[in-house]
């Protein structure tokens, strides 16, 4: 993480929002997988949740966009910064990209633990994996200087 | 109302992504306890429902979980042997739900035909909007068959009109005259599933007798044995019954008396509601913490419009007014949507014919979802209220100074 824009805290911050939103996606597969025909309140209860997993999910990975949308904001200062001691947009941007997918998949393989302790497939998360580089990618337009 | 209107259009709605971001993780908080809400109103009133039957002397049955049934077996001559017995030694209330019928009515809706025998009529109370209460003393074949409808084909069969129709039970061409009208929504709550309610808005209720009874079918004979209630009996007399039922037709029966139905429903009920409760707890404070995280970057973003405005003489008061006006029009979206969403839900009943959910109400939402409405509302204010007045805090701990120069 040499000449990162990521501090410690945002590395948590983004660890931990991607750790939620992989975490949630397990959490509707797991008790979609429970038997539960003893409580018809219980199931009908989580029936009306798990019954919109997919739209709960995508709007759950909206907090990653905000966390790039203000991280790229508030880092505009230091790139301009930067720029003016030498370094070059293009090389920011990689570093930029490689160091979000880089926390991304660390993320993803804390929650393949989890995979194997609720004895989900282990390819469940693989969607959210791709949403997310859709949403790194698109990001990196936005890294721009003050 | 003008500094609302600045800080909207010119702090908060440029950075639109983090509005929008609020909004979502509003919605779910909001979306999440108005499940809650209505799920817990509904077994409720399913549990008041249900109450009714919890008395001392009552036996309710129960088809044994555990034994093996074979309906292909039983023969109509064991079932009428069934209810001779029943008839000559038992008070029963007897209940058939569910037969559907295709009849003709202005929302063309199917129609279920329900049987409901006096002991049961009376225990249920049957809310009427028009007309009078049923008449079980009728001769089957000689006389017409006083009936009650349901609110959906009143305006079809008002009160005094005849129909004529194929039972669906009897197999024979019936003549039945409206008695009365349901109220409403008028609806039974699943015995085993009090949160699930079937709604007799397009449903027909005829009284049956032992007359009745021995003209029907298999279908009746069996479905009238599963819910079965014994009034004013014995332990002894009901397990007397369970041997008459198993020897002629092979079914094996429980019959719970009012304590058993007591504990059973108090353990179910209790424990799916505190799991419930417990569960939506930890999945708001997850959404809390989100919506407060994004909340305090929105303010590390807005940090220097806040502070800018502070020093040319906005006070800390009127910005909270701001922030409480702001999260109060992002929760009214969020109502809004919810209430689309539910009314929706609810037309779509209509729309797709479905007679047993089909409802009543004020813009399509019925009495629950109102109340649900407002219990979302209430945490609403609780999660505004926390969220404002960190964002404050937050705000308030950083110097004016440094704020500008952010």
């Amino acid at each position: 993480m040499k000449c990162s824009l990521f501090r410690f805290i945002d590395v948590f911050e983004a660890f931990a929002i991607y750790l939620i939103c992989f975490a949630s996606n397990l959490t509707f597969i797991y008790v979609q997988t429970l038997n539960l025909e003893g409580s018809f309140i219980l199931t009908s209860f989580l029936k009306g949740i798990t019954d919109y997993q997919v739209i709960i999910n995508v709007f759950l990975t909206f907090i990653i966009i905000v966390f790039h949308y203000q991280f790229l904001n508030r880092r505009k200062t230091e790139i301009s910064c930067r720029i003016l001691v030498g370094d070059t947009m293009v090389n920011i941007v990689i570093r930029y990209i490689l160091n979000s997918l880089a926390i991304m998949v660390c993320s993803f393989l804390l929650s393949l633990s989890l995979n194997l302790y609720l004895e989900v497939d282990i390819t469940s998360n693989l969607y959210l994996v791709l949403i997310f580089i859709v949403y790194i990618l698109i990001s990196a337009g936005q890294v721009k200087k003050e | 109302m003008r500094i609302l209107r600045f800080f909207i259009t010119r702090v908060f709605l440029k950075r639109w992504i983090l509005v929008v971001g609020m909004i979502i993780l509003l919605f779910l908080a909001n979306y999440l306890s108005f499940t809650v809400g209505r799920s817990i109103i509904s077994t409720f009133q399913g549990y008041q429902e249900i109450e009714t039957l919890n008395q001392e002397g009552i036996f309710v049955a129960n088809l044994d979980p555990n034994s093996e049934a074979n309906f292909d077996k039983i023969e109509i001559d064991d079932t009428q042997k069934v209810y001779e017995y029943l008839n000559n030694n038992y008070t029963y209330a007897l209940r058939a739900d569910g037969f559907a019928t295709s009849l003709y009515n202005k929302y063309k809706m199917e129609v279920s035909f329900h049987y409901i025998n006096e002991e049961a009529y009376k225990i249920n109370q049957l809310r009427l909007s028009q007309g009078n209460q049923l008449n079980f003393n009728y001769n089957f074949n000689k006389e017409k068959i006083p009936v009650l409808v349901g609110a959906g084909l009143a305006t079809t069969y008002p009160v005094g009109s005849n129909i004529e129709i194929t039972d669906p039970v009897t197999q024979q061409l019936v003549n039945l005259n409206v008695q009365g009208v349901l109220k409403e929504n008028a609806h039974r709550s699943n015995f085993y599933a009090p949160n699930s309610k079937n709604y007799f808005n397009f449903s027909i209720f005829l009284p049956v007798n032992e007359e009745f009874i021995q003209s029907a079918g298999l279908d009746l004979h069996v479905n009238g044995l599963m819910d079965i209630v014994l009034l004013d009996s014995t332990k002894e007399k009901a397990m007397n019954l369970n041997e008459h039922i198993q020897e002629n037709l092979g079914l094996e029966f429980n019959f719970f008396n009012q304590q058993e139905n007591f504990n059973y429903f108090e353990d179910y009920y209790v424990n799916s509601l505190i799991i419930i409760c417990t569960i939506t707890f930890i999945l708001l404070i997850i959404i809390v913490f989100l919506a407060a995280w994004n909340t305090l970057t929105s303010v590390r973003l807005m940090i220097k419009d806040f502070t800018i405005n502070l020093l040319v003489g906005l006070s800390y008061s009127k910005l909270r007014a701001v922030l409480y006006s702001y999260f109060g029009i992002l929760f009214s979206i969020n109502l809004i949507i919810l209430f689309v969403i539910t009314a929706f839900n609810r037309y779509g009943f209509w729309l797709r014919k479905d007679s047993i959910f089909a409802t009543y109400g004020i813009f399509g939402l019925i009495s629950m979802d109102w109340i649900a409405l407002l219990i979302v509302l209430f945490i609403d204010f609780i999660i505004g209220f926390t969220i404002v007045e960190l964002t404050m805090k937050k705000i308030k701990d950083i110097p004016i100074s440094v704020g500008v120069l952010t």
